[in-house]
């Protein structure tokens, strides 16, 4: 019993150490970098698997002594992983490891660094599978079991306790795993380790590691400036957030350079290291407020709104103008709760019980919130696009739900009969972004069947910002922004039966920009699409990569033009998605299918093994990457929805494990169930997201029933087909389980890049289609009997 | 003690013999970079070619990086700073196009290699730095290599240098989402400001500032001309 106990437990933490490095990653580097974690975290158990393999023999019979010392041994390699990845020796930064060979050695040290735990961990958890051959559902049970708490419980120690702290905790119960093992042998030093390892975790809590961002991440800009200090460090689910206070931060976006008084210094918000916006800048009613002279004005130019959306209002920009033209009812949303909180303090003074006009803070995704939100506004505010300098593609594989075809039609029907929508984006170039931007608008009204599509668009141009607003009625009237744009010097760009007559304020050094607007307002713009040399199709629900510029076919482009140095940073979150998946391809076939090749392990049907372990390690994690993105959009929170697919899953599949054992004799029942999941998973592709859609206005535990409907069945029945393939398909268990769990894990450490690929080229569809397929594979490559 | 005393001079002539070497070997990539990467590339601003000629981007770098410092490339200089590629530096000095009276403000000093290149061509330049980092270390290194025109300042950009103003051109190397009022009122009248814009290792545009008669102006140059992005239907 204590030794499941200790296995339950060592799950756990394993699956938590992993949230907690991937937080760690999230904020010291960038988002893709996550996706590291995810597969260096695969590879240890793909590598653990096949170490067994080899050396099962020893393993087996020094089973009772090598399963509580290689606890120990994974306590402090979690212990001192994080302590030696932020060290100066192997500490690497991003943007530098395109350019430096010592920071790919340093890159090289830190997947090692992380990948030992994870490897001495997964051993354990393997010997203790060949141990419990007779009862492997049991087994399975126990380890999906624990890692389905290690996930859930995690979420709330990040509630609790800073990130520095984490990897701490989480090994003080790695060694209160190992303390609940007793080991036949040396039973002194074993547990004079144990006492050693708490010490070393307890000291790192009371002096913790701290991390430090790149320095090529505005926190560490800002921290950096004479006078800065940080006012609010927390972390979260959500990730870190700070504030900094300094006088020398000043945000004044789409600026007139006809603005000539002084711009407001304010404090600065950052979320995971990366600049989220400006606060203290609330002035209600004010008409000589900065903002006043940037183009996010323009709509208060053409209607006098009285109910007013501002998505994303931490950004500070939009909000601070929609509450300073007052006498507006003004609804801000913003998906960081502790954004949130500073925006209640920022604002709280400002309204008083008199006024008619008043602010309403909802914390929730965008996307979520105007989904399940009844109410028709005048004027609908979308957040920031891009940033100051390009984004360099930092952001191409993370979802947004707001800038999706559907989501833009949704927005539309949130308008009032005269309302506007307005969209602002920084100017890149090669230009992407206003591009895509216009795309979206416009294939949206075509949806709509709105007649004449640009009669509906206006947008105006900065020297670094463009503005398109979308407005319900048609609009041709040009006057009112004409004054504007003049006595601004900002550019009419587009509006409808309009030609400019004034000399432009902001020029480009060709035409070629206007050009591509007009001509993605034309019925010819999917021809451009396939013409320009970046991604700039809209997104959609089933693609919701709107930050995704890259075509593969124009790399070849990209490298003549701006040189083999500068491509990485053209778009480098899914060029590192790339070489993340050419990495693990590589360094898992060489550590876990190359070894179980050579060592020719003797075993019938080896065929039918690799092809059945293969696709059922395939076919489930591109299952619970499909329930995550659309889970996301579900409960409005991207952290609770993958800790409440992941959590659902595991627990559930392993209940479908433990079950397994009644149908180990039943060949017949055994089929029927792989046959059910890739029905099931086909009808569940064709109703989940239509039940998804009709419930999001539920309460959160309504929600959370709901969820359970979808997610219950199908993670019971994909927990049978590993511990029952194990039993049908293996004659020398000893060999077989680790080497059916090595080829498991390769096929998931791949999948998770993988699927992330096929996502952004041709949908969340192809990756559901090809689980189901997966599935079916597998249970064609089953020897009737 | 013989065998001390030549193996003394040995070291010693072989040491100078690296230095001059070394000198030697700067120069030539020096002229290279010119060449291949300025020249080829069309730009033929004479004054800004043989500045770019003269100083020496080396001595602006780190250390273990001056083997690539006349790489086609951006280089970082730490501080989440980097010193531009060669030919954004040698771009932007010429767009301003410096005369030899000219008064040039820099802001966002960084390595001191843009303001030692302007220095070349310009009567004086005058130059900001935030980081206090960065500041010393321009400053000791502009000292040092003899840079007398430079005058350089601790402080924030946001305010200009209005004791020396206006200027004949201003460049703002620090990345700057919006121009600062006090900046576009220390510009002469029918003076030029530049400002790059793009990630840290890739200026992708420079914004050209322009003042006429009091209307502020803006254009928008591609640093890399091989628009159109899109291919032959």
């Amino acid at each position: 019993m204590r030794k499941h106990l200790a296995i339950g437990l060592i799950s756990a933490t394993i699956i938590a150490y992993q949230l907690v490095v991937m937080q760690i990653f999230v904020y010291t580097q960038w988002h893709h970098f996550g996706f590291m974690i995810i597969s260096v975290a695969l590879l240890g158990f793909g590598v653990a698997g096949t170490y067994i393999s080899i050396y099962s023999g020893r393993i087996i019979r020094k089973a009772n002594s090598f399963i509580p010392w290689i606890i120990v041994l994974t306590g402090f390699l979690m212990v001192l992983s994080v302590p030696l990845s932020q060290s100066e020796l192997i500490r690497f930064d991003s943007l530098l490891v395109f350019t430096n060979f010592n920071e790919k050695l340093k890159l090289a040290a830190t997947y090692l660094v992380y990948f030992l735990p994870f490897f001495s961990g997964a051993l354990a958890i393997g010997v203790y599978f060949i141990e419990q051959k007779k009862v492997i559902g049991k087994a399975y049970f126990i380890n999906l079991f624990g890692s389905a708490l290690g996930g859930v419980l995690i979420l709330f120690a990040m509630w609790q306790f800073k990130i520095e702290y984490l990897p701490y905790i989480n090994a003080i119960f790695v060694f209160i795993a190992a303390l609940l093992i007793n080991p036949k042998y040396r039973k002194k030093l074993y547990y004079s380790c144990i006492t050693f390892g708490l010490i070393l975790s307890i000291l790192f809590l009371i002096r913790p590691i701290q991390y430090k961002p790149s320095q090529f991440k505005g926190l560490s800009k800002a921290i950096a400036l004479p006078g800065a200090s940080i006012v609010e460090d927390k972390s979260s689910p959500y990730g870190t957030f700070h504030v900094v206070k300094s006088k020398l931060l000043r945000h004044a976006p789409g600026l007139s350079l006809n603005y000539h008084d002084p711009i407001p210094e304010m404090q600065t918000i950052f979320v995971n290291g990366n600049w989220a916006g400006a606060l203290g800048n609330y002035q209600y009613a004010d008409s000589n407020f900065y903002l006043r002279s940037s183009v996010f004005e323009l709509p208060f130019k053409l209607i006098s709104p009285e109910r007013i959306l501002v998505l994303g209002a931490g950004e500070g920009t939009n909000l601070s103008l929609a509450i300073n033209h007052g006498n507006s009812n003004v609804t801000a949303v913003e998906s960081n709760p502790f954004v949130i909180q500073w925006l209640k303090k920022s604002t709280e003074t400002l309204y008083v019980s008199d006024q008619q006009s008043h602010l309403e803070i909802y914390h929730s995704e965008l996307r979520s919130f105007f989904m399940s939100d009844t109410t028709h506004y005048d004027l609908i505010m979308s957040p920031v696009l891009g940033s100051f300098g390009g984004t360099s593609g930092v952001n191409a594989i993370q979802e947004d739900y707001l800038l999706t075809i559907e989501s833009v039609k949704e927005l539309w029907n949130k308008l009032t009969n005269n309302g506007i929508a307005t969209f602002t984006t920084w100017i890149d170039y090669p230009s992407r972004y206003p591009l895509k931007l216009l795309a979206s608008l416009i294939e949206s009204l075509n949806e709509l069947s709105i007649a004449n599509p640009d009669d509906h668009i206006v947008a105006i141009r900065s020297w670094n910002m463009i503005t398109f607003l979308l407005t319900k009625s048609s609009f041709t009237d040009s006057i009112k922004v004409n004054d504007f744009c003049e006595k601004m010097c900002f550019d009419l760009v587009l509006l409808s039966n309009h030609t400019s007559q004034t000399e432009e304020c902001n020029s480009l050094q060709d035409s070629l920009f206007s050009g591509y607007l007009i001509r993605l307002t034309t019925e010819q713009n999917r021809m451009f699409y396939d013409s320009y040399d970046f991604n700039i199709q809209p997104a959609t629900d089933q693609q919701p990569f709107f930050h995704q510029f890259l075509k593969w076919g124009s790399l070849q482009k990209l490298k003549k033009v701006f040189g083999k140095e500068s491509l990485p940073f053209m778009e480098i979150g899914y060029y590192i998605i790339l070489l993340t998946f050419i990495q693990v391809i590589i360094i898992a076939f060489t550590l876990i299918i190359l070894p179980l090749l050579l060592k020719r392990i003797k075993t019938r049907d080896k065929w039918r093994i690799i092809i059945y372990f293969s696709c059922i390690g395939l076919g489930y994690m591109f299952i619970e990457i499909v329930f995550i993105h659309q889970f996301i959009l579900y409960f409005g929170n991207a952290i609770y929805a993958t800790a409440a697919v992941i959590s659902t899953m595991l627990l559930f599949s392993g209940l479908g494990s433990y079950y397994s054992q009644h149908l180990i004799k039943k060949n017949h029942h055994w089929l029927i169930v792989i046959g059910s999941i890739a029905i099931l998973l086909v009808l569940t592709q064709l109703f989940s997201l239509t039940i998804l859609h009709q419930t999001i206005g539920l309460l959160t535990a309504q929600k959370i029933c709901v969820s359970l409907i979808i997610l219950a069945p199908i993670s019971f029945l994909m927990g049978i087909p590993f511990p029952i393939g194990i039993s049908h398909l293996t004659s020398n268990p000893e060999k077989a389980i680790p080497w059916a769990w090595g080829l498991n894990s390769y096929f998931s450490v791949i999948s998770v890049p993988l699927a992330t690929i096929i996502a952004v080229e041709s949908g969340y569809k192809w990756v559901f289609i090809l689980a189901a397929t997966a599935y079916l594979l597998a249970l064609l490559s089953v020897k009737r009997q | 003690m013989k065998a001390f005393i030549i193996i003394s001079l040995i070291f010693l002539f072989a040491t100078t013999g690296s230095f001059t070497q070394t000198d030697d070997i700067h120069k030539l990539r020096r002229e290279r970079m010119v060449t291949n990467q300025i020249q080829l590339r069309g730009l033929d601003h004479k004054q800004t070619i043989n500045a770019m000629g003269i100083v020496p981007r080396h001595l602006f770098v780190p250390d273990n990086l001056q083997d690539n410092a006349y790489d086609d490339r951006p280089l970082p200089i730490g501080h989440g700073q980097t010193i531009s590629q060669p030919y954004i530096v040698a771009y932007m000095t010429s767009i301003i196009n410096p005369k030899p009276d000219f008064k040039v403000l820099e802001i966002g000093t960084g390595s001191g290699y843009q303001a030692a290149v302007l220095s070349e061509i310009a009567d004086s330049v005058f130059t900001m730095e935030i980081v206090p980092e960065l500041y010393q270390s321009a400053s000791a290194r502009l000292s040092e290599l003899g840079f007398d025109n430079i005058k350089i300042k601790f402080g924030d950009g946001y305010y200009g240098w209005p004791e020396h103003g206006p200027y004949d051109a201003i460049v703002v190397t620090a990345a700057a989402e919006f121009i600062p009022p006090p900046l576009l009122e220390q510009l002469k009248e029918g003076g030029k400001m530049i400002i790059p814009v793009g990630s840290p290792f890739m200026v992708q545009s420079l914004i050209l500032v322009n003042k006429k008669k009091d209307r502020i102006t803006t254009t928008n140059l591609m640093s890399v001309r091989f628009v159109p992005f899109t291919r032959q239907e």
